[in-house]
């Protein structure tokens, strides 16, 4: 194997480029999509990210039957009622966001799987009645 | 002490003493770094500049060890007045974690960024010869720049009430999640290695302003080896934690944070491999200057990325946002060390080639190539995990919906490298530099080829003999599609054993030279066990999730029967209670007393929180992992007001309340009110009278009973239009469980204690290349280290 000076690194920049260019295009391809219930029901994707806010007072949780249901309003403003079914997420009364994972069926938004954001309650909720920074 | 309204004393003297010194400190380092940086940039022109430079450096570091020394002493103190403090810790935390608590936020996090990096640059300073100087201006800059973010966003501010410090009493808290003795260990072992990446970034700008690209190998290998141990021990940290305490079953989740600490671990390996065949060969002079500066310029990446906002949406995470200033100073140096870097690398470009040596001619398989395709591999893999973390900040460029890398892609694009990294890991080795016929290269070979196919039979007749496999599981590939899991898995683990054998059997055929150099094959060693149990542990896993309510039990799909016994302490909030769960297997001799731990708090809201974390029970053969997640206690969320009359429904029961009775004389204590109510499940109709209590402090409720699941509580009551606060509870909490079966999970924990021990050996072995270079011109060939003369294939 022995390979003139000026070509190795040339073949080994070509088959390195090439490989870098199949990652970024799978990963661009295959990475996971964000997007709006609108996105859900015209790509039909059953693995779409819906970000938005969930409304507190529409969580209705079924633990007998291991169901959560809620409804998320999306960026687009579209306010959708959405079935979670799983390990009830921690916090959940406490979210103020809610990213849902999941797509339509048979007119419903249903979520194997959901990413809870909360309010910090570390930061800033302690400060002292009419504080000033010095 | 004067008191004021709120009752609160007046903050010590001492302390607001503290907190100004630390600003002071901060600005100070400020100035020291600045005046070095200039100092030590006009060596040739002002030479007696260079030693004032070099204490303005120390002045700096001291400087910013004692503003780190004076938050821990409010830390430790528990000086709520300060802002940061007040949010981090709660009063009468156990004294690890106050210490701890320093660095659980962004300010802290950055100050102990800034002093694991002046520790690095004291102690590497001194050793870098003609460098120093150049090495010395540009990480004084960079330290500056730290601490320039400290001065804007500092850990000092204060909250003044009227006009002055008071002292609250009580904290807001550090959340029970990082009451871990993890968090003590894991975050000042990390950032250590974050702090050593800047050594390796310096010498190779110095390497390349000062005009000789050849020394500075000696001087920086044991730095890259440092930081790669410490970094990779951070690494494992990391996962073992996730493992041990957070119950989602794994140890690795491709997270950005998590991305940010692996691609300067694995470029740093890059740049150790490199500095190899520089050391070894001469060449590779352009490509070490540059394979130096990648780990550091992505860690700089990826902490912008994830302190930027990019992923505020993207992420369960909550990605602590920069104060405005901050990012942008964060961003300004970004830009300076990348955007700096290439434009020296342009200006120096031709000086640098000239210092590549015309290459020797190597016969048949050499070592030099079979080198450089592993650094090609470590490099890819390095860039493809930073461009699979920057996937969202790319779609947010092209004006495109956001996109993320999910876990299972990185598997399968990560898949791809793999084999060709095993492959060399077990064969290059082997290689000379002077080259090595493949016809005697393959005797070599052969026995750990022969024991490789006779431990991926084990391997694969044991797999197959799991009840769990079903063998119909496939993996899943970009481009390509699915294939059966099992004969990709027993390719992949015949290359594991092959790597791991390869270099046992090297190792042997130098046991004549020093023991200590065996740290590279240790390392490979340790990397192929690794992998051999991720691939294991990952492909072959099964989970199942129940649901159990104390008492009662359930036959899972893996065969157990799981029973909720009891608790361990009287109180739930008791933080070492645990819950108790015997899981019985189908073989009397299987059985299994599952602990997870549990218990219950109350956040600064005064509401109930729970805190959980798995119980593990480890096999030399499997783990069995037990995660119990927070009880389901309300099938109401909240209590709901509901008029005589009136019906309220959710969660499939609904309440009708009929009417009012009361027991007692209105007004006194021990008079009951209660709210006769009926009730409609699944399950049937039926009716209760909730009441509550006019007790001393207030009213007591007392749940009725509904049916064998359902009980309801009154909350209280509204004499005016006689509504009544009602809410609907289980009548035994209902707790989610997961449970995995993870096979060969005590190979990954193996494989990274023997990667750890050997690229400290390697460290070690190479700590003699720390000796000053005080030569003031350039050596062009620097004499080769006994081993590399000796030894064809010198060890990392």
């Amino acid at each position: 194997m022995s390979i003139p000076i000026a070509r190795g690194p040339l073949i080994t920049g070509v088959v390195a480029a090439i490989g870098m260019g199949a990652v970024m295009m799978a990963f661009l391809n295959y990475s996971s999509p964000y997007g709006t219930f609108a996105d859900a029901r015209r790509t039909g994707n059953q693995a779409i990210h819906v970000a938005g806010d969930i409304r507190k007072d529409s969580i209705d949780n079924e633990p007998l039957q291991h169901i959560i249901r809620f409804t998320l309003k999306d960026q687009n403003g579209e306010v959708v009622p959405v079935t979670y079914t799983g390990v009830p997420p921690s916090d959940l009364s406490q979210a103020t966001r809610v990213v849902a994972i999941g797509g339509f069926q048979n007119g419903t938004f249903v979520a194997d799987r959901m990413l809870v954001k909360c309010p910090s309650k570390y930061q800033g909720e302690s400060d002292p009645g009419a504080s000033a920074k010095s | 002490m004067e008191l004021n309204d709120l009752h609160w004393p007046l903050a010590p003297q001492w302390a607001l003493l503290a907190g100004q010194a630390g600003r002071w400190f901060i600005l100070s380092a400020v100035v020291a770094f600045a005046l070095s940086a200039i100092a030590c940039a006009l060596p040739k022109r002002a030479p007696a500049l260079a030693r004032p430079g070099q204490w303005l450096f120390t002045i700096g570091a001291v400087c910013v060890a004692g503003a780190f020394g004076c938050l821990a002493s409010l830390f430790i103190n528990q000086q709520f007045e300060y802002d940061y403090i007040r949010d981090s810790i709660q009063a009468g935390l156990e004294l690890r974690y106050r210490v701890a608590a320093i660095w659980s936020h962004q300010e802290g996090s950055f100050l102990l960024w800034a002093l694991t990096s002046c520790v690095f640059g004291v102690l590497a300073a001194p050793r870098m010869g003609i460098y120093r100087p150049a090495f010395t201006s540009v990480y004084a800059l960079f330290v500056g720049s730290l601490a320039a973010i400290l001065a804007k966003e500092t850990p000092f501010n204060l909250s003044l009430v009227h006009g002055q410090a008071l002292l609250p009493p009580e904290g807001a808290g550090l959340t029970p999640a990082l009451q871990n003795y993890w968090v003590v260990i894991h975050p000042p072992t990390i950032f250590t290695g974050f702090g050593s990446l800047t050594v390796m970034f310096c010498a190779a700008v110095a390497a390349m302003v000062v005009g000789n690209s050849t020394d500075w190998v000696r001087m920086v290998r044991p730095w890259a080896l440092a930081s790669l141990s410490i970094l990779g021990l951070g690494l494992c940290m990391g996962g073992f934690w996730a493992y041990e305490t957070l119950g989602w079953g794994g140890f690795w989740g491709w997270d950005p944070v998590e991305n940010t600490s692996f691609v300067p671990w694995i470029l740093t390996a890059t740049f150790a491999h490199g500095l190899m065949i520089q050391a070894a060969k001469r060449g590779w002079v352009r490509a070490n200057v540059i394979l130096g500066a990648l780990p550091f310029i992505s860690f700089l990446f990826g902490t912008y990325l994830t302190r930027s906002g990019v992923y505020a949406d993207l992420s369960v995470h909550s990605f602590a946002q920069m104060n405005g200033d901050a990012l942008k100073i964060l961003l300004g140096v970004m830009s300076v060390a990348t955007l700096g870097f290439a434009a020296l690398l342009t200006r120096h470009w031709a000086g640098l080639r000239a210092q590549e040596p015309p290459r020797a001619p190597a016969e048949g398989l050499n070592r030099r190539d079979g080198q450089t395709a592993g650094v090609v591999v470590l490099c890819s893999i390095g860039l493809a995990v930073a461009f699979g973390t920057s996937v969202p900040l790319i779609e947010m460029l092209r004006r495109l919906p956001p996109k993320i890398v999910e876990e299972p892609l990185y598997h399968q694009v990560l898949g791809w490298f793999f084999p060709m990294l095993l492959l060399l890991m077990a064969v290059v080795p082997f290689l000379g530099w002077g080259g090595t016929q493949a016809s005697k290269l393959w005797p070599r070979l052969a026995m750990s080829v022969s024991l490789a196919f006779m431990g991926t039979g084990f391997a694969v007749f044991f797999i197959r003999r799991s009840p769990f496999l079903t063998g119909q599981e496939t993996v899943a590939f970009p481009f390509v599609g699915k294939i059966p899991t099992l004969p990709w898995i027993a390719f992949l683990l015949f290359l594991c054993f092959f790597a791991m054998l390869g270099n046992v059997a090297r190792m042997f055929e130098l046991k004549k030279g020093s023991k200590l150099g065996w740290g590279g094959f240790i390392a490979h060693i340790g990397i192929a066990t690794f992998m051999a149990g991720m691939l294991i542990s990952r492909g072959f896993e099964k989970k199942e999730q129940f649901f159990l309510q104390p008492g009662e039990s359930v036959s899972t799909q893996m065969g157990y029967t799981v029973e909720f016994k009891d608790f361990t302490k009287p109180s739930i909030y008791d933080r070492d209670n645990h819950a108790e769960f015997v899981m019985q297997g189908a073989d009397p001799v299987n059985q299994i007393t599952a602990q997870p731990g549990l218990y219950a708090y109350r956040d600064s809201d005064g509401d109930t929180k729970w805190m959980t974390w798995p119980f593990i029970k480890h096999y030399v053969s499997h783990d069995v992992y037990f995660s119990l997640s927070q009880p389901q206690l309300d099938v109401w969320k909240d209590a709901v007001s509901i008029l005589p009359g009136k019906s309220y429904s959710e969660g499939q029961v609904q309440v009708q309340y009929l009417h009012m009775t009361m027991h007692g004389a209105p007004g006194q204590a021990g008079t009951r009110f209660g709210a006769v109510v009926r009730v409609t499940t699944p399950t049937g109709v039926y009716q209760a009278e909730p009441t509550v209590e006019i007790g001393q402090g207030g009213l007591i409720p007392h749940v009725a009973v509904i049916n064998r699941d359902l009980v309801i509580s009154m909350q209280g009551i509204d004499a005016n239009d006689q509504s009544v606060l009602l809410q609907v509870h289980f009548a035994k909490p209902i707790y989610p469980i997961e449970l995995f079966y993870k096979p060969m999970t005590s190979l990954v924990w193996l494989g990274a204690g023997i990667l750890a021990l050997g690229v400290a050996l390697s460290a070690f072995y190479r700590r003699n290349g720390l000796e000053p270079q005080t030569a003031a011109q350039p050596s062009p060939k620097p004499a080769p280290r006994s081993d590399d003369a000796i030894v064809p294939a010198p060890q990392m």
